[in-house]
């Protein structure tokens, strides 16, 4: 009930600053599929088309690379998609994302590397240490330090094959502190990727993948998405994880450039980033909201906020990604991954 | 006379229509080749040279590194042992296909089929399942006690090979059966009355008959098996790399069109250089079937 | 001294018989060939006698019954080990050896010397007059050319008998003769044991010693060329090997009467059901031959016009319808009377052939 109250105020304020959609306007939302796609439908795209009168589409992507086709053909069908962060950063520097109406839309109680011109994020998620507690028992790995010494922490582990993310890692497990991860000492985080290269059992290339191997016991430790390892936990899996030390990073909003119905999806937009929107995204699955605001708003519940990855006690113990450090440098860091990868 | 001489001209006349009916059939599949086939190669090849809106062949002198290097070492490793590997493990089998009477050796035939009625994907994922550290195959050996600890069967080269044999198997023994099955038996009938047992007949006969069903299956394997994306990525574990994966990354990830033109040029390239000196040591067109 | 020796053993079928299922192909088979003999295996198809050479050859096994060659029983023994040569029907030449290749083929498995090799071919080409062709490809030959390889690749490690499977039904009809005779002449020559099968009964009768006419497995009739065709064993050799009419006769005393007329029989051994009549054996009626001859009244039917020789149909007067062939001399065509006049036909005593129906 006070839930809805809060909800039915936002939208009465938004409605107020923004001119009025008409019910015939049809915007379509474009994100990830999956449990992922299901809950951002009953957090954000169902409230959103109910209080604005709208109808919101769905569709599916796997990257920036149908954006980019999509924008570069000249036949945009999507008016939201939904990105990973570096795609987003990525994005913006190749001019395929309209820039964002900030005049509606809040960015209060945002960190500021959490949206940028032509992008705003929509959740956080972790990349975590995770690991089966079945083999561990009571000393698990703590820190990414543990997860380098095979000696004391024997076991099979897995990460993953991609340097943003893996490579913060290294440097965490070589002792640099949280705050000085950026930009990349990329001699030192390769050194250390050569030390744990022939104790690592499998490079994952997809989520699901990840959230195969600790299911079926294929590795013992592994870095992992926290939602991915959430729904593994909740389906029985003996696994654990801590935000110790995690690179959190995010999922970013934006509206490709000549989306159909650039006006609705900016209003669209500015709804599903309010708090009391973002508020919902934790009922349906673990990512955490983009605004700390979110978290007053009387919906989301302690035990939620204690395993959230966006909740301030646990964003501090995190590396967040630099979406520019990665927007400007992935491409040559790529070419140093394949070159140690096919080394 | 001049009768003669008006018939024919209507003779030719007909004999010129015939011709362009058929060329006028054959036409709409000729348009649909040269678009379907000729063209994109050719944008590849443009794609390829072009940098920045101008000529350029930093594409391909950036392909001119260890990197690249090993990971087209490793694309034709893989593609050779899987190549040579399916040969020995078909080669047997469609020998007692060819051998067998026509009604088992058609229900060989359906047990050989039934794996493309399997999507690629399951069929690499049943694998995984098979192959994996705690998979069916590791588990029955550790029960009989043969192993103590899991073998690495899966997430390395060895994962990737077993996954890419069992997908390429049909494509070498379906073309190595059609082969064998068309060699005489009066051959080994004759080898035999001339004095070669059957070891002797086989070498001797049989199998120099069957080298071109054997040169069939192992290009089309080889072939294939140079532009393998799937089961290398899944059953790889991340340290097989081949070109077909460098390609997907810098097409779909970095919009590097030019990188990946690059990549696919040269493959191809390769494969047709492959493909000629194969042509040298034989005829090609009774490889495919032809004489 | 022939250029290429050979040896010549005899052979020796026991009781052999082969059964596929429920279908018998060999019937209790039991025939002796001589030494250097030329016998020819002639029968429609699925007669057996493929059957019969393929377990001669041991490609096929024998349900039951031996095979000897000389005093060795070859029953058990395969194939590669029998030392026979074998001539077969589409040729068999291994199309990725050459001429020499395939003629030399033989004599490496038998790890004959290097030199002697080139020896020995060269003496089997020469002798099917083709040494010149030794370092052709196989399917440059002609057909007449592969036959002649096939059978130098046959002989060249001299056999210990030759087998031949319908070796010219692929051949041209003036090639087919023609390679009868140099097949009977270099049978001459080698002096080997040679079994030859076939379905053309004239081809059998060119170029046999001896010809072993077989029925549904079995052997029926075992005889020389001009036995089988003079004297068949039964209605079935009479109708399978040349042309004849099969008319029946009825048992009189001792002898045998056709449409109630008694008939003169000759040297002929006369016991059956049917008149044997071949339209060449019969003739125009010449008076004062009566004593020698058999007559038989009818009418003209019609005449068909063959180039050497003409065939005349004619309906005897119980309205059975024989054949007479007559040849296109002047003086032979003028004694035909008109379409539908009557005519007598004579048949020697001696040509009067009385044969048993066949057994099934």
């Amino acid at each position: 009930m006070k839930r809805l109250t809060a909800l039915s105020s936002s939208v009465a304020v938004l409605a107020l600053s923004a001119t009025i959609a008409s019910a015939q306007d049809t915007i379509t939302f474009t994100s990830f599929g999956g449990a992922f796609q299901d809950a951002q439908r009953e957090a954000l795209l169902n409230p959103t088309a109910e209080a604005m009168g709208i109808t919101i589409l769905e569709d599916t992507l796997t990257g920036i690379a149908e954006v980019r086709a999509q924008v570069l053909a000249g036949a945009v069908t999507w008016d939201i998609v939904d990105l990973g962060l570096a795609d987003c950063a990525a994005a913006e520097s190749e001019g395929i994302l309209e820039p964002l109406d900030y005049s509606i839309i809040s960015t209060e109680g945002f960190d500021p590397a959490s949206y940028s011109d032509t992008w705003a994020g929509i959740i956080y998620f972790s990349t975590v240490l995770g690991y089966d507690t079945g083999h561990f028992g009571d000393n698990p790995p703590r820190t990414w330090a543990d997860f380098w010494d095979v000696e004391n922490f024997p076991g099979a582990r897995s990460l993953r094959n991609n340097p943003v993310g893996t490579l913060e890692i290294a440097l965490l497990a070589d002792g640099v502190p949280i705050d000085e991860i950026y930009p990349l000492d990329l001699d030192r985080a390769f050194a250390k990727m050569e030390e744990i290269r022939d104790h690592i059992d499998v490079w994952w290339t997809s989520g699901a993948q990840s959230a195969q191997l600790i299911a079926d016991g294929e590795v013992d430790m592994i870095s992992i998405w926290n939602g991915r390892l959430d729904a593994v936990i909740d389906d029985g899996v003996a696994a654990n994880y801590t935000y110790n030390q995690g690179i959190a990073s995010l999922d970013c909003l934006a509206i490709p450039r000549g989306a159909p119905n650039k006006e609705v999806a900016m209003q669209a937009l500015a709804m599903m980033l309010a708090p009391e929107q973002q508020a919902n995204m934790p009922q349906y699955i673990n990512y955490g909201p983009t605004t700390s605001l979110a978290f007053d708003q009387g919906i989301i519940t302690d035990e939620q906020m204690r395993i959230s990855p966006s909740a301030p006690e646990n964003l501090a113990l995190q590396v967040i990604t630099d979406a520019d450090y990665w927007a400007e440098n992935r491409a040559a860091v790529q070419e140093l991954w394949d070159a140690f990868m096919t080394r | 006379m001049t009768l003669a001489l008006d018939n024919a001209r209507e003779l030719r006349a007909d004999e010129r229509r015939e011709r362009f009916s058929i060329l006028g059939l054959s036409f709409p599949a000729l348009i649909l080749v040269t678009l379907l086939v000729f063209l994109p190669v050719g944008w590849l090849f443009w794609l390829s040279v072009i940098d920045g809106g101008e000529l350029s062949l930093i594409h391909y002198r950036r392909l001119a590194d260890a990197t690249h290097f090993r990971i087209f070492y490793v694309t034709f490793e893989i593609s050779i042992l899987v190549t040579v590997l399916a040969l020995l493990l078909g080669y047997p089998l469609a020998y007692l296909m060819s051998q067998l009477p026509p009604r088992w050796a058609g229900i060989c035939l359906i047990f050989v089929l039934i794996p493309f009625w399997t999507s690629l994907l399951v069929r690499t994922y049943a694998w995984l399942v098979l192959l994996q550290r705690r998979g069916v195959i590791n588990q029955t050996l550790q029960d009989l006690g043969l192993i103590d600890a899991p073998l690495r069967l899966v997430h390395n080269y060895t994962g990737t090979v077993i996954g890419m044999l069992h997908i390429m198997l049909p494509f070498m023994i379906l073309p190595l059966y059609a082969a064998l099955r068309t060699v005489d038996p009066n051959y080994m009938r004759a080898a035999s009355n001339l004095g070669a047992g059957p070891v002797r007949a086989f070498w001797t006969v049989f199998f120099p008959l069957s080298l071109p069903g054997v040169f069939a299956g192992s290009l089309l394997v080889f072939i294939l098996s140079l532009g393998f994306y799937v089961t290398p990525a899944l059953l790889g574990g991340g340290r097989v790399m081949m070109v077909s994966m460098k390609i997907q990354q810098n097409a779909g990830l970095y919009f590097d069109w030019g990188a990946a033109s690059a990549l696919g040029v040269v493959l191809l390239v390769v494969t047709l250089f492959i493909f000629w000196v194969l042509s040298r040591f034989m005829r090609v067109e009774r490889v495919f079937g032809g004489g | 001294m022939s250029a290429v020796s050979a040896k010549s053993e005899p052979i020796r079928f026991e009781g052999v018989s082969k059964r596929f299922g429920t279908f018998t192909a060999l019937d209790d088979v039991s025939l002796e060939i001589g030494s250097g003999e030329f016998l020819t295996l002639l029968g429609p198809s699925g007669s057996g006698k493929t059957t019969l050479l393929m377990v001669l050859a041991g490609f096929t096994r024998a349900t039951s019954g031996r095979v000897l060659v000389g005093n060795e029983d070859m029953t058990r023994v395969p194939p590669h080990k029998r030392d026979f040569g074998m001539v077969f029907q589409n040729y068999a030449l291994f199309p990725h050896m050459d001429v020499f290749g395939n003629v030399a083929y033989p004599l490496k498995l038998r790890g004959v010397a290097k030199a002697e090799i080139g020896t020995r071919v060269r003496r089997a080409l020469d002798l099917v007059q083709l040494s010149h062709l030794a370092d052709r490809g196989v399917d440059q030959l002609s057909g007449g050319q592969k036959q002649r390889i096939a059978l130098a690749r046959a002989i060249v490690f001299e056999p210990r008998v030759l087998l031949m499977d319908e070796p010219l039904s692929a051949l041209d009809k003036n090639l087919r003769e023609q390679m009868q005779i140099e097949i009977r002449n270099l049978h001459e020559t080698l002096g080997i044991t040679t079994v030859y099968v076939t379905h053309d009964q004239r081809e059998a009768l060119t170029m046999s010693d001896r010809v072993v006419v077989i029925d549904a497995g079995r052997v029926v009739q075992v005889d020389t060329p001009r036995a089988i065709y003079e004297r068949p064993a039964d209605s079935f050799v009479a109708d399978f090997i040349g042309e004849s009419t099969l008319l029946p006769v009825e048992r009189n005393g001792r002898g045998f009467s056709f449409a109630g007329m008694p008939l003169r029989l000759g040297e002929a051994a006369a016991n059956g059901d049917f008149l044997v009549v071949r339209p060449e054996k019969l003739g125009f009626h010449d008076p004062g031959t009566e004593e020698e001859v058999n007559l038989f009244d009818g009418s003209l039917q019609q005449v068909v016009y063959q180039g050497e020789t003409l065939l005349a149909q004619i309906r005897l007067a119980n309205g059975l319808p024989v054949t007479l062939r007559l040849s296109t001399r002047r003086e032979m065509m003028a004694r035909l009377p008109e379409i539908g006049a009557p005519i007598t036909l004579a048949l020697h005593r001696d040509d009067t052939v009385i044969v048993p129906e066949h057994r099934k």
